[in-house]
């Protein structure tokens, strides 16, 4: 970064020095390297006051017990008010387990069946099938993405509310005779934990995916072909190995995402029905940080559930680029010599 | 194996990219689809490839046809412009993918890779990525991956095209030379007329999708039966003269404003047969015409440009207003703006009808004389 930076300002230097005199090349020198720092400017300061600023409080709030009841009064600032009790607290709960075996499934089954997998599914068959038709289905799956989220979850609740009133009961459960018509979300909530995080989940993909399907040259679908490929051989062998890249890049974003992401639970269950039964990390970070429990907020608690979340968002990215060999992506390739 | 291409179309909504062909290739043929682009010979090519459906007509291979026919039922090896090698597999990978497919024991891979690697002299790159290898090395990587399962039919879409010009002839003598040690019937899609020419037994010239004309490369050079096919077919170009065609008590004639030429009773006859209008167009290759002194011309031109090609000049001529460009043996001793007498070789002239665009010398069994 350093580099490019000093590269770009050597190549502001305004070629003309002649014109301008030599009186004014020392002035014209210094506007040249600082010209990339002014572009740069309005990003660095946004970046520096609601990513850079934050992320640093946050870490240091999760050594303190700061919450709404000491708001004020504690000198959250001082080392001497820090300590690694949040972290231990964390360690200690006796729901640690559970919240933390809710993560893993929420995120590997929703990444795998949906935000992944259904989303190779679904652009692989509509970019093998008419272009047309391809588009217009892959346009109606991306509608929950730009549906606002509250409206798309309520709809879910509504879906899966108690026969009469509850549409997949009363059209589809009982008329098959599965289940007494009971309220959905309360009998099966992880099931629809995945389905509302999926169907927005895989419509990222689907784009991704799709449009990297489209874009691999048409030669070599015909060759393999012409090899003695079947369709599924081709996908096999020759399309999928060529979109490794938007492969590791969906599935590295979308385990982040997933990870973080709990307004839709927290909208459909709230962690419920039972004792932590949904409950993910980031909404136990939400709960403990930002919603009145036990009588107060605790601010702290909530960061040091936040960071220890950031963690593992780095280890998992850090191990996907292992496992997607990042560096032999982005290979460049020797210079073609004759 | 035989070809056999029976009234075939290949319509892509309204537009007809390939139109009523009809086409025969015999067994170990070498055979050159010429044209410009988007004149069909792709499509047809990858009709024959089981790549596109034909809209009407048929596909024979030795007698059977074989419009439904999937790629892999075909056993075609083919060749693309772009190589089309699969960059995340090694070269043992891709040569390795059709035997792979076939359910080769691995032995036999193994061995068969390494056999038709050797013969394309790239038996110690087999472990090198698509990215790692040259464009000449890539070529011969593609040749190895169509030749790996001894296919019956070879096809070529331009395949030297993203070579120099040093390599395309070397790869083109490879070509010709491979194919006629393996005997294999070979399809070569080009708009290279060098191309076509060289490494042809017979050349099928498209255009808008027709089928031109279908022949040797000598006969579509000396006796090209459209205007098209003339215009086509030869580099430098061919010269064209509008002309009027006269018939006097003592022979043919053709005349211009500047110049007159005569033309022997025999061709006359035969253009008159074949209705010649007043007004013809005249073909003359730029080696038909001679600088000759003064009292043998025919007619009397400016020099305006002279091109040094090493063994010849190609010189541009003016007369009145219109031009003629022709090979002189180097050098050329002439200046610009010089006048000098030329001669045309009035048996080597080429006459077409203008609205018909067809030859009005072609003989009885449709090809010109």
């Amino acid at each position: 970064m350093k580099r490019r930076t000093k590269k770009i300002g050597e190549r502001g230097k305004p070629p003309l020095p002649v014109l301008l005199g030599t009186r004014n090349i020392g002035f014209s020198r210094m506007r040249g390297q600082l010209a990339p720092y002014a572009f740069l400017s309005p990003t660095l300061i946004l970046v520096t006051l609601f990513f850079f600023i934050p992320l640093v409080m946050v870490f240091i709030l999760s050594f303190t017990k700061l919450d709404m009841t000491n708001f004020g009064i504690l000198e959250w600032w001082k080392p001497v008010n820090w300590s690694l009790d949040n972290y231990v607290k964390i360690f200690t709960n006796r729901f640690l387990s559970r919240i933390l075996g809710n993560t893993i499934m929420y995120v590997a089954v929703t990444l795998a069946l949906f935000n992944v997998g259904m989303a190779l599914v679904i652009a692989l068959i509509t970019t093998h099938i008419k272009r047309r038709t391809g588009f217009a289905f892959r346009t109606l799956w991306f509608l929950p993405r730009i549906t606002p989220v509250v409206v798309y979850t309520m709809m879910w609740r509504a879906l899966a509310g108690p026969a009469p009133m509850g549409v997949i009961n009363k059209y589809f459960l009982v008329p098959l005779g599965i289940g007494g018509g009971e309220y959905l979300l309360h009998t099966h909530p992880w099931v629809f934990v995945f389905l509302v995080n999926g169907f927005i989940g895989a419509s990222f993909g689907m784009i991704l995916f799709a449009s990297a399907i489209e874009s691999i040259p048409k030669d070599y679908t015909i060759a393999s072909r012409v090899d003695g490929a079947s369709t599924w051989q081709t996908i096999r062998y020759v399309e999928l190995p060529m979109i490794k890249w938007p492969l590791l890049f969906v599935t590295t974003y979308q385990t982040l995402s997933l990870l973080t992401s709990f307004e839709q639970i927290m909208l459909l269950t709230d962690g419920g029905p039972g004792l932590y039964q949904t409950e993910v990390w980031s909404l136990t970070a939400y709960h403990r940080a930002l919603t009145s429990y036990f009588g107060n907020t605790q601010w702290g608690y909530g960061a040091a559930w936040a960071v220890v979340l950031v963690i593992i968002g780095i280890v998992m990215a850090v191990i996907y680029l292992r496992v997607f060999k990042f560096r032999e992506l982005v290979e460049e390739p020797k210079i073609d010599q004759l | 194996m035989k070809i056999a291409l029976e009234a075939l179309n290949k319509h892509f909504g309204k537009v007809k990219a390939v139109d009523n062909l009809d086409l025969e290739i015999g067994d170990g043929e070498f055979v050159a689809l010429l044209g410009p682009s988007g004149c069909g010979k792709t499509t047809t090519l990858l009709m024959l490839a089981g790549i596109y459906k034909p809209t009407s007509g048929h596909i024979c291979f030795d007698d059977r046809v074989v419009n439904h026919l999937l790629p892999k039922e075909r056993n075609i090896g083919m060749v693309f412009q772009s190589y089309a090698l699969y960059p995340h597999m090694t070269t043992f990978d891709n040569i390795a993918y059709p035997l792979k497919l076939k359910r080769v024991r691995r032995r036999e891979i193994k061995e068969r890779v390494q056999k038709s690697a050797d013969m394309m002299g790239i038996g110690d790159l087999l472990d090198r990525k698509p990215a790692q290898l040259s464009g000449g090395q890539q070529q011969r990587v593609a040749l190895a991956r169509a030749l790996v399962k001894e296919p019956a039919i070879l096809l070529f879409d331009e395949p030297l095209s993203n070579l120099d010009a040093k390599l395309r002839l070397r790869m083109r003598g490879e070509i010709k030379r491979l194919q006629e040690d393996l005997g294999v019937t070979a399809v070569y899609v080009t708009h290279d007329q060098v191309e076509a020419m060289t490494m042809a037994s017979r050349i099928a010239l498209m255009n808008y999708g027709v089928l031109q004309t279908y022949g040797t490369p000598n006969q579509l050079y000396d006796h090209p039966d459209t205007f098209f096919v003339a215009g086509f077919i030869g580099a430098p170009p061919m010269n064209f003269l509008e002309m009027t065609f006269e018939e006097r008590e003592n022979g043919f004639y053709l005349k211009t404003q500047a110049l007159e030429i005569r033309i022997s009773a025999e061709r006359g006859a035969l253009a008159k047969q074949n209705d010649i209008p007043q007004r013809v167009i005249m073909g003359i290759r730029p080696e038909s015409v001679s600088i000759v002194a003064e009292r043998d011309g025919d007619f009397k031109a400016e020099v305006h440009l002279i091109e040094p090609l090493g063994r010849e000049d190609l010189v541009t001529f003016r007369f009145i207003d219109e031009e003629i460009r022709v090979l002189v043996p180097a050098p050329f001793d002439g200046r610009i703006g010089e006048t000098i007498c030329l001669k045309l070789d009035k048996e080597k002239a080429h006459l077409f009808n203008p609205e018909t665009e067809v030859s009005v010398l072609r003989t009885g069994n449709g090809r010109s004389s």
